[in-house]
C-alpha cells in the first residue's frame, strides 16, 4: 500500500458527507433570479460589515493570541505547559452560549464589571448592548482558535535557534521577524482560518451582547433558512460566501508563499 | 519574563472569569440573573432530577466522544498520506479539505438534512455523529498537517534503517512525535463537537437532543441556573480527567482518583438517563424545552407504564423544516398557530380521534375551533401568551399604548424583541394596520416607523428582555407575558400591559404527525395534558397561560387573577393570533433585514 492512499477515507468521508449534500443543495438554488437578487445593494453593505467585524477580529485575536502563544513556550517550563495548554482549553468545553450569558450578567447593569467600572469612576452604568461590549465578546470567544494552532507550530522551536539568533546579535525584534515568525506562519495561517471563517458567520455575539441592532451575514443567511422560508437563496448566499471566503484564503496562501521565498 | 507571565495569567483570567462566574451562580438560591443569594445545591438537584437534561447531557458525550475517535483516525491518515504526495497532491488535498473549512455551519446543516432525507436515512444519534465527523474533519486535518510537515524526516529513516517495521516506525516513532498535534486536533474536535448546535439542530432526529440544543430551546424562557449547574459538572469532569491524565506519569496514584472521580461525574448522567422508567411503550415528544416538567412527564410514565422521551427545538422554523424533510420519528408535536397551516397543507398531520380526547371539553372556548384549525381536526391548544409591554411603573407610570414604545423620552430605555414578525407586528398595530399584512403599501409604512423608532431602541432581543427589565437597563420593553409573570414576583413595580391598540396572541398547540410511531399513546398524552389538575400543574411549571378552563379554576386564587397570565374578557378580544405569511414570509424578512441595516 503507498503512504497515499491514507487520504482515501478522509476524501471518501469528504464526498459522501460534503460534495453529495452541496449538490443537492446547489441544485435546489438552480433558478437564474435567485442569484440575480444576490447583487442587491442591501446584502452588499452587510457582507462589507461581516468581513471588516472578522478582520478586525481575527486581527484582535492575533495581536492577543501571538504573544501569548509565545509565552507559553518561552516563559512556562516544559513540564508545565501542559498544564497551561489545558488551561487555555477548558473554557472551550461550556457552551458558547451559556459563556456569553455570563458575560450578559458581568456586563450589564449592577452586574461585577460595571460595578468595578464605577469604583474607577466610569460614569457609563452598563457596558451591554455596546460596541466594547461585542469586542470583548468576539476576543472572547475566538482567542483560543488562534493561541492552540500557534502555540502547536512554536512548541518545537528549537531555543538553541532563538540562543544563536541572538548571540549572533539579532535584536529581539529581529529574532522574532526572521525566526521566530517565519517557523509559527502555518499555525499562523491556521489561526486566522479558525477565526476568520466563524466570525464572518458570527450571529451570537452582536447579537446577546450587542443588542442585534445591526443585520449580519450569519443571521441573513439564517434566517433564509428559517423564518423567510426561503432555502433557494439561502443556499446561493451561502455557496457564494464559501467560494468567495475560498478564493481569499488561496489568494492569501499565495502571498504568503510568495512572501517566504 | 515577568511580563510574559503577567500575560499569561491576565489571559487564564479573561478566559475563564465568565466560567467561574457560572460556577459560583451555580450554587447560589436564586435565578441565575439575580445577585447571588446564599450557598445552596437546590438547582444540582433539579439538575440530577431531570431526566431530559440528563439524557442530552449523555447524548453530547457520546457524540462528542465518537466523532473525536473517528475524525482523529480519518485525519491523521490524510495528513500522512498529504505528506507522502509529490507537491501537487498536497496541494490537491489541501485545498480540498480547505473547502469544508469556509463553509458557513448552517450550509452543512441544511445540506446534510436534504441529503439524510433524500437518502431516507433515518434522524438520529447516527446523523448528528456523521455530520459532527465532517464539520470537524478540516479543522483536525490541518492541525495535525501542521505537526506532520514538521516531522523531522530523517528520524524516521533511522528507524526504517534499523530494520523497524512500517507499524513499528508508525507506533514507536511516528505517533509520539504527533502526540502533540493529535492532542490539540482531538481537544479542538471535542470542543467544536460539544458545542456545535446550528449543524446538530438540523440532522437530530427522535432521540438526539444534545446539550446545546437543549440550551438553545432555554432562549425562550430565559436560561435556568440549572445549566450553569450542568456546565460546572461537565468542567469539572474534564477538568478531573485532564488532571489524571497530565498526573498519570509522576503520581499515578493521585491520577487514578482523579480519573475516577471524573468519570463518575461523567457516569452520572448517563446512569440517570438509563434509569427512567423502561416501558415497552414509547412516547417521543418534540417540544420547547421548557414546555413540560419532569414530574409531568414522570406521572404520564407511571400511569401508562410507556417510556416517554423528549426531544426539544429552539424555532418554530426547526420543527416545520423538520417535518417537511419527513418526520424523523415524533408522536407528539408542538406547532405554534401559524405553523400549523403550512403543516397541514402538507398533509403531515393526522386527523384527532376526539373520542379518545375527552378531555377536550374542558378547554376554554377562546381557544378551541378557532380559525387556524376550526373543529380542531389536528391540533389541541397547549399553552399561550400574549405579547405586550413590560414597563419600569416608577419611572413610567400609566402606559397604556404602544406609542409609549416611539416616546423620545425613553431614548435608550426602550427594548424590542429580535423578531421580525413581532417587530412588524408593532408597526402595524401602532397604525391600525393588520398585523399579518403581507399588502406591499402597508409593510413600507410599518418600515418606516420601525426606522424610525431605531435611534430610541436600546436593544433587539428576545433572549433577556425580562432581566433587562428586572436591572434597569431599560424602562420599557416589548415583551411575552410569560417572562414578566415570573420577574413580577420579585419585581413588583413591573407592569405589565396590553395596549389599547391591541396585541398578537400566541398559541402553541399539539399534534399528532401521520408517521407517529405511536398514535394511540400520542392521544393518551394529548387528553392527559387536557386534564385540570394537569393543565394546571404545566402552567404552574412552565409559567404559560393554560387553555384549560377547567385546569385554570384548579390553581391557586393569586395565579387564577393574575391579569397578566389571564387578561380580562375585554382585553381577549383585543388579542390576534399570528397567521402564516405563505410567500410574504420572504418579504417580511427582507423588511427586517432592511431595519436592522438601515441607521443605527
Amino acid at each position: 500500500m503507498k503512504a497515499r492512499q491514507l487520504l482515501a477515507p478522509a476524501l471518501v468521508t469528504g464526498l459522501v458527507l460534503f460534495v453529495a449534500p452541496q449538490l443537492m443543495l446547489l441544485q435546489a438554488a438552480s433558478d437564474r433570479s435567485v442569484w440575480v437578487r444576490l447583487f442587491d445593494p442591501l446584502y452588499a453593505t452587510i457582507f462589507w460589515r461581516s468581513v471588516a467585524m472578522a478582520l478586525g477580529t481575527t486581527a484582535a485575536t492575533l495581536l492577543v493570541g501571538f504573544p501569548v502563544a509565545w509565552a507559553l513556550v518561552r516563559a512556562v517550563p516544559e513540564k508545565a505547559r501542559g498544564a497551561f495548554l489545558l488551561l487555555v482549553t477548558l473554557p472551550l468545553w461550556t457552551s458558547v452560549l451559556v459563556k456569553l450569558y455570563a458575560w450578559v450578567f458581568l456586563l450589564r447593569k449592577g452586574g461585577l464589571l460595571s460595578q468595578l467600572l464605577t469604583l474607577l469612576g466610569s460614569d457609563s452604568p452598563s457596558l451591554l448592548y455596546t460596541t466594547t461590549a461585542v469586542a470583548i465578546g468576539q476576543l472572547y470567544v475566538e482567542l483560543p482558535y488562534m493561541i492552540l494552532p500557534i502555540y502547536a507550530s512554536l512548541e518545537r522551536i528549537d531555543r538553541s535557534l532563538i540562543d544563536a539568533a541572538q548571540d549572533l546579535g539579532a535584536s529581539p525584534a529581529r529574532t522574532l521577524a526572521r525566526v521566530v515568525i517565519p517557523i509559527a506562519a502555518p499555525g499562523i495561517v491556521a489561526g486566522c482560518v479558525l477565526v476568520f471563517v466563524p466570525s464572518l458567520g458570527s450571529v451570537l455575539v452582536p447579537d446577546l451582547l450587542g443588542g442585534a441592532k445591526t443585520a449580519w451575514l450569519g443571521t441573513l443567511i439564517t434566517s433564509q433558512f428559517g423564518t423567510a422560508r426561503d432555502p433557494a437563496f439561502g443556499s446561493a448566499m451561502a455557496f457564494t460566501l464559501s467560494v468567495l471566503t475560498l478564493g481569499a484564503f488561496l489568494l492569501f496562501g499565495r502571498f504568503l508563499a510568495k512572501a517566504q521565498e | 519574563m515577568k511580563r510574559l507571565q503577567g500575560l499569561l495569567v491576565g489571559t487564564l483570567l479573561f478566559l475563564h472569569l465568565p466560567v467561574l462566574a457560572l460556577a459560583v451562580f451555580s450554587f447560589s438560591r436564586s435565578r441565575l440573573s439575580a445577585s447571588f443569594d446564599g450557598p445552596s445545591l437546590v438547582w444540582y438537584l433539579k439538575l440530577l432530577n431531570n431526566g431530559p437534561l440528563m439524557r442530552a447531557m449523555e447524548n453530547s458525550l457520546i457524540v462528542g466522544s465518537l466523532a473525536t475517535f473517528i475524525v482523529l483516525v480519518l485525519a491523521t491518515a490524510a495528513a500522512l498520506g498529504s505528506r507522502a504526495g509529490s507537491a501537487r497532491v498536497r496541494a490537491r488535498s489541501e485545498s480540498l479539505f480547505l473547502l469544508p473549512l469556509v463553509t458557513p455551519e448552517i450550509v452543512f446543516g441544511a445540506s446534510l438534512l436534504a441529503f439524510f432525507s433524500r437518502l431516507l436515512i433515518p434522524l438520529g444519534l447516527g446523523t448528528v455523529i456523521a455530520a459532527h465527523v465532517i464539520f470537524s474533519l478540516s479543522f483536525a486535518f490541518f492541525v495535525i498537517r501542521a505537526r506532520v510537515h514538521a516531522l523531522p524526516a530523517d528520524v524516521e529513516e533511522a528507524a526504517r534503517d534499523l530494520g523497524a517495521s512500517p507499524g513499528q516506525v508508525f507506533l514507536r516513532v511516528t505517533l509520539p512525535l504527533l502526540a502533540p498535534g493529535l492532542v490539540a486536533a482531538g481537544l479542538l474536535t471535542f470542543s467544536l463537537s460539544i458545542d456545535d448546535y446550528v449543524v446538530t439542530s438540523f440532522v437530530s432526529g427522535a432521540g438526539g437532543t444534545t446539550l446545546p440544543v437543549y440550551i438553545y430551546s432555554l432562549l425562550k424562557s430565559s436560561l435556568s441556573p440549572e445549566i450553569a449547574a450542568a456546565s460546572t459538572l461537565l468542567l469539572a469532569a474534564t477538568t478531573l480527567l485532564l488532571l489524571a491524565t497530565a498526573l498519570i506519569e509522576s503520581r499515578p496514584r493521585a491520577s487514578f482518583l482523579a480519573m475516577a472521580a471524573g468519570l463518575s461525574i461523567l457516569a452520572t448522567p448517563v446512569v440517570l438517563a438509563r434509569s427512567q422508567a423502561s416501558g415497552t411503550r414509547e412516547l417521543n415528544l418534540y417540544l420547547w424545552s421548557n414546555y413540560i416538567a419532569p414530574e409531568t412527564i414522570r406521572k404520564f410514565e407511571e400511569r401508562t407504564g410507556a417510556k416517554v422521551n423528549l426531544d426539544v427545538y429552539d424555532s418554530a422554523e426547526a420543527l416545520l423544516s423538520k417535518m417537511l424533510a419527513g418526520n424523523p420519528g415524533y408522536d407528539v408535536i408542538c406547532p405554534p398557530t401559524y405553523v400549523l397551516a403550512p403543516l397541514m397543507r402538507a398533509g403531515v398531520l393526522s386527523e384527532l380521534d376526539h373520542d379518545r380526547l375527552p378531555h377536550l371539553g374542558g378547554t376554554s372556548p377562546d381557544f378551541v375551533g378557532q380559525d387556524w384549525d376550526p373543529p380542531n381536526r389536528f391540533s389541541i391548544p397547549y399553552l399561550w401568551g400574549v405579547t405586550g409591554i413590560a414597563s419600569d411603573s416608577r419611572l413610567a407610570p400609566g402606559v397604556d399604548s404602544w406609542n409609549a414604545l416611539l416616546d423620545p423620552r425613553w431614548k435608550g430605555r426602550i427594548l424590542m424583541l429580535d423578531d421580525a414578525r413581532e417587530a412588524i407586528a408593532f408597526g402595524a398595530l401602532v397604525l391600525g394596520l393588520d398585523p399579518n399584512t403581507s399588502d406591499r403599501d402597508a409593510l413600507a409604512r410599518i418600515r418606516k416607523v420601525l426606522i424610525d423608532q431605531k435611534p430610541l431602541v436600546r436593544a433587539y432581543d428576545s433572549a433577556s428582555f425580562d432581566d433587562a427589565v428586572l436591572s434597569g437597563e431599560v424602562v420599557l420593553a416589548q415583551s411575552w407575558s410569560g417572562q414578566i409573570a415570573k420577574i413580577m414576583k420579585e419585581a413588583p413595580w413591573v407592569r405589565f400591559t396590553i395596549p389599547n391598540e391591541g396585541a398578537m396572541l400566541f398559541v402553541d398547540n399539539l399534534a399528532i404527525p401521520e408517521s407517529a410511531p405511536h398514535k394511540d399513546l400520542a392521544h393518551e398524552f394529548l387528553d392527559f395534558v387536557m386534564e385540570g389538575k394537569i393543565a394546571a400543574e404545566i402552567c404552574l411549571t412552565t409559567g404559560y397561560s393554560t387553555p384549560s378552563a377547567a385546569g385554570r379554576a384548579l390553581l391557586p386564587r393569586q395565579v387564577q387573577d393574575n391579569r397578566v397570565l389571564f387578561p380580562s374578557e375585554a382585553e381577549m378580544k383585543q388579542l390576534r393570533p399570528f397567521e402564516d405569511l405563505g410567500g410574504a414570509a420572504a418579504l417580511h424578512d427582507r423588511l427586517w433585514t432592511e431595519v436592522k441595516s438601515g441607521r443605527d
